[in-house]
């Protein structure tokens, strides 16, 4: 039925080759606008857009790449990242044109704007042109594919394209090698997409024909080759992280529909349902009803019954976040073809002009509702959390300013974080490379270095912003920046009270506030620094509050300044915050200190001693 | 019949490796007779590398000519007899390239001076072996398998274990496929020894930045500021923590001495008597400055533990210091042939006052 009617469209088509020309520039007139729209609505608001502190992360490990000029690349972080070295190839690409925020989230918007002419040209092929600008116009204007990562779009797209091609298509090798290549990147940007791989094979099997084999091996080959950078990359890891994501695909977690089916709304789960029935029912009803193989389906019958394993089954299977931005595509497609169906079932049934006017109000009702959709949800929508792009452009190029206006200072964030993997703004160090930033971790401490320094204050740490003013010179700007000059070396006369055996000295301390039940009291040590730590070594402090038996009644502990941040001749202060328990009995207590290694939790020694720990003096009394 | 061609090609292909194979082994071989060297150290699954059976060259070090040796027993010493014959008194010497004698002829070794004072000490003793067991760039760790998992064998009466500064670094043992497949080939084939000396010099130039990393003191040491300046000698002690600047970490010493304490537990088990001997950083003997980072402090700690576990230690600095004036150092670590003697005369002077010569004495009337 499908068959004859294409050969009938042919046939109208070619008696009519003027009005078809027309049509094909009135699609691709379409189709330019649908890209315009799609640039525009991610372009639009994109410099006030809220930057996750992981999407941060890895632009910052991407820099790095550029500025350590190394690759493999997420073996050097200690955040915890895990992602394959791929996202950071693509992330480094815009980044090595331009070194800013903007430059890596609009290219991410010129791979959506190209996954658009892709989607339509195979969609188009297959289910007819409705059906494609359909689709594309879903891909460019829905909420969630705006709000999706447009690199993921753009392979999701490509393997989609391959795949539905080779498989409904002619089986041409160039369309698996395309298939292969976008798996492999697709399912090292999201790895849930490996769950794609089994339903790859299973249609390869189902739809393999004579010929199909060596295009096979080619898409395989393609696959194995795009994977390559991402297993020299696990390798002197023992593909640890491989072996991890393996198992968590296969933890309840990820493996399980509940969660997934139960948080649905009805009008969602209804329209599923319904794309589940027309794209996996009614070829298989057709199919038993026909008696036919499956290559005898037509295109668009096999086009759906790929659809429907593609994108219904791994989307079932996976319960970890409702928005699959790598089946998108495939989804719109299974959503539009029976819209599309509707609309010339509509236009053949109605009186030509009625049909046209009813289809057009159709298209623009679904355009309205998109766009209010997008608007209300995305542009509309407030920044939540985290700084914009704009925001971090802008301080980011300030950051640059000011260090070249002052070329032997060194520059100092105290802010959210005590490191840059854990600071929203972490990735200052690398698009600032190669000056050194680093990070203090607000109302915990300072970071005094012998030379002069910028320090930038980030966050809320009145005792600092005092301090600052107090012995640095406010820059004029946006962001509040102090210059501190050259603190310079320790002079002979700073005795240490305590030496410990990883380099640290302790000059001095305070304590404040009332040694009393249920009080705060807050110690301020003073260190110097005179041994460099070694790469990956982590100290933390530890303040014990000590009774007269010696045993601990209260205790806080802390990283202070990071170890990372250590050099020799630094000055470091840090501060913790000691709550004594409600019920402290009467008598006198001793504040201890000391340092421990993390997170082995070994206590470092004095030098020239087996003891760990300095006692403050005097003890403190506490009458009740 | 398609499977009949795929064997044939493959069998073609096969064939067609084997020849090239068998010519370049036979072209290297016509080419360059002399060509190439054996290796001084091969691979192994246990220590990482060893010292190669048999090899034997005459090795240049600084500017100096000298024989390198190894028994088939993979020794830098003459053959050790084992079992170890009546009447000998035998002391294992384990260490590093210090132990080893580089740019020394092994009869001027610390290690054969020593056994020399002490035959001339000893008279009347039929036998004093002092065994060579040092390795180059061994650490503690390796040292200790070796002493476990060979050493022992040789019957030791006392392990004297050289210690230098850089001995916590650790080790990664090849795996076993790799460590057979490379020795047998190093054993066998000229092309294979020819082609892996060209991508090593490759892989040494393309990695100079690593090279350099551990050696990135070498600029500022040759300098010398560190004689008199305690910035300067401060910073080079920074600039070698992948090296010697290692005993200043506190992880590092509380590494070595994990493997002190399982050696002196070895020691009881085997029954033989143990030496510490702790070598200092040329640096450590010529400057005139002291640094915020305790100049002695590595060797204090050391001897400190070394005394509270009943170790017998030696601490060389002082002895080494007190000779400042003179030449006793070829590079920052390896000793001239002056440095070797007094170190041997400190070495002797140790074990006299840590009683193992009475031991001695002891077992020379047992067996009277």
């Amino acid at each position: 039925m499908f068959q004859s009617n294409t050969n009938r469209r042919g046939a109208k088509a070619g008696a009519s080759g003027q009005a078809r020309g027309g049509t094909t520039i009135a699609a691709l007139a379409l189709l330019a606008l649908i890209m315009a729209g799609a640039a525009y609505f991610r372009l639009n608001g994109l410099g006030e857009t809220a930057v996750t502190l992981e999407q941060l992360t890895l632009l910052r490990l991407a820099a790095r790449s550029i500025n350590i000029e190394m690759l493999p690349l997420a073996g050097y972080t200690v955040s915890g990242i895990t992602n394959p070295p791929l996202v950071l190839y693509l992330l480094a690409l815009p980044l090595r044109i331009q070194a800013t925020l903007w430059s890596a989230f609009s290219f991410q918007v010129w791979l959506a704007v190209a996954a658009v002419p892709v989607l339509y040209l195979a969609a188009g092929q297959l289910f007819g042109r409705l059906a494609g600008l359909l689709a594309v116009f879903l891909l460019a204007f829905h909420p969630w594919a705006v709000a999706g990562n447009g690199t993921v779009l753009f392979f999701a797209v490509l393997v989609l394209a391959g795949f539905m091609l080779f498989l409904a298509g002619k089986p041409r090798t160039a369309y698996l090698g395309l298939a292969g290549f976008g798996l492999a990147a697709l399912s090292q940007l999201q790895w849930e997409a490996w769950l794609l791989l089994p339903m790859a094979a299973l249609l390869l099997l189902i739809f393999r024909r004579p010929g199909s084999f060596r295009p096979t091996l080619f898409g395989i080959l393609i696959f194995i080759l795009s994977y390559l950078p991402y297993l020299t990359f696990e390798q002197p890891r023992a593909f640890s992280d491989l072996l991890a994501g393996w198992h968590g695909l296969f933890s309840a977690g990820v493996l399980s529909g509940r969660d997934h089916l139960s948080s649905l709304s009805v009008v969602m789960a209804g329209l599923f349902a319904a794309a589940l029935t027309y794209g996996v029912a009614i070829p298989l009803y057709w199919h038993r009803w026909q008696q036919i193989g499956w290559n005898e389906l037509s295109l668009r019958l096999r086009g759906l019954f790929v659809l429907a394993l593609w994108s219904v089954v791994p989307w079932l299977l996976s319960s970890l976040n409702p928005v699959k931005t790598y089946l998108l595509p495939a989804l719109f497609l299974l959503l539009v073809v029976p819209v599309a169906g509707g609309l010339t079932y509509l236009h053949a049934r109605l009186d030509g002009r009625t049909g046209r006017i009813l289809s057009t109000l159709a298209v623009f009702l679904l355009g309205c509702l998109a766009f209010w959709l997008v608007e209300t949800q995305l542009v509309g929508a407030s920044v939540a959390d985290g700084r914009s792009i704009r925001e971090i452009d802008a301080l980011i190029a300030l950051s640059r300013e000011r260090l070249a206006a002052y070329p032997d200072c060194g520059m100092v964030v105290l802010g959210v974080g005590n490191h840059a993997d854990s600071s929203p703004i972490g990735l200052l160090d690398e698009f600032v490379y190669p000056r050194e930033v680093r990070f203090v971790e607000q109302g915990r401490g300072l970071l005094l270095p012998e030379a002069c320094v910028l320090y930038l204050l980030a966050g809320d740490d009145p005792a600092a912003e005092i301090w600052l003013q107090v012995n640095g010179r406010l820059l004029p700007g946006a962001w509040p920046f102090y210059q501190l000059p050259p603190r310079g070396e320790m002079t002979a006369g700073s005795e240490p009270l305590a030496v410990w055996r990883n380099g640290l000295e302790l000059l001095d301390y305070q304590v404040e506030g009332t040694a009393a039940p249920g009080q705060q009291l807050i110690l301020q040590y003073t260190w110097h620094v005179i041994q460099q730590p070694r790469p990956r070594q982590h100290f933390h402090f530890f303040n014990h509050f000590l009774n007269e038996a010696g045993e601990i009644v209260a205790q806080e502990d802390g990283p202070g300044v990071h170890t990372a941040y250590w050099r020799p001749g630094d000055v470091l202060v840090t501060r913790f915050y000691l709550n004594l328990p409600p019920d402290l009995p009467a008598g006198r207590y001793t504040i201890q200190t000391g340092v421990y290694t993390w997170p082995e939790l070994r206590r470092v020694r004095l030098r020239r001693s087996e003891e760990t720990t300095y006692k403050l003096s005097p003890p403190l009394v506490l009458d009740r | 019949m398609k499977r009949n061609q795929i064997a044939v090609n493959l069998f073609i292909s096969a064939a067609a490796i084997l020849f090239m194979a068998v010519v370049l082994e036979g072209g290297i071989r016509l080419l360059f007779p002399d060509h190439p060297q054996p290796d001084r150290f091969r691979l192994s699954t246990l220590l990482g590398w060893e010292w190669t059976p048999g090899y034997e060259a005459v090795e240049h070090f600084k500017g100096v000519d000298y024989q390198m040796k190894i028994s088939t027993q993979g020794l830098r010493n003459e053959l050790v007899v084992v079992p170890k014959p009546a009447g000998t008194y035998r002391i294992l010497a384990l260490g590093d390239s210090i132990t080893e004698g580089p740019g020394v002829e092994l009869q001027g070794t610390l290690i054969k001076i020593l056994e020399r004072l002490l035959a001339e000490k000893w008279v009347g003793i039929e036998t004093v072996e002092v065994v060579n067991a040092g390795t180059g760039d061994y650490g503690t760790e390796q040292e200790l398998i070796w002493l476990r998992e060979r050493g022992v064998s040789y019957e030791p009466d006392l392990v004297i274990l050289n210690l230098y500064l850089n001995d916590s670094r650790s080790f990664v043992p090849p795996a076993s496929f790799t460590a057979a497949y490379n020795n047998f080939l190093v054993e066998h084939s000229a092309f294979y020894t020819f082609w892996r000396s060209l991508v090593r010099q490759q892989l040494v130039a393309q990695n100079q930045a690593t090279t350099d990393f551990r050696f990135r003191f070498l600029p500022a040491w040759e300098a010398g500021g560190w004689r008199t300046d305690s910035k300067a000698l401060t910073q080079l002690i920074q600039s070698a923590d992948q090296d010697w600047g290692l005993a200043w970490y506190d992880e590092e010493l509380l590494r070595i001495e994990g493997m002190l304490t399982e050696m002196i537990q070895l020691a009881q088990t085997e029954g033989f008597e143990l030496q510490l001997v702790i070598f200092p950083v040329n640096v450590q003997v010529y400057t005139q400055v002291d640094t915020p980072l305790d100049l002695t402090g590595p060797q204090y700690e050391l001897v400190h533990f070394a005394r509270q576990q009943g170790l017998p230690v030696l601490d060389l600095l002082p002895v080494l210091r007190a000779y400042n004036d003179e030449v006793l150092y070829y590079d920052q670590a390896h000793l001239t042939p002056h440095g070797h003697e007094l170190a041997a005369e400190a070495i002797q002077d140790a074990l006299e006052e840590n009683q193992q010569v009475s031991k001695w004495e002891i077992l020379k009337s047992m067996l009277k």
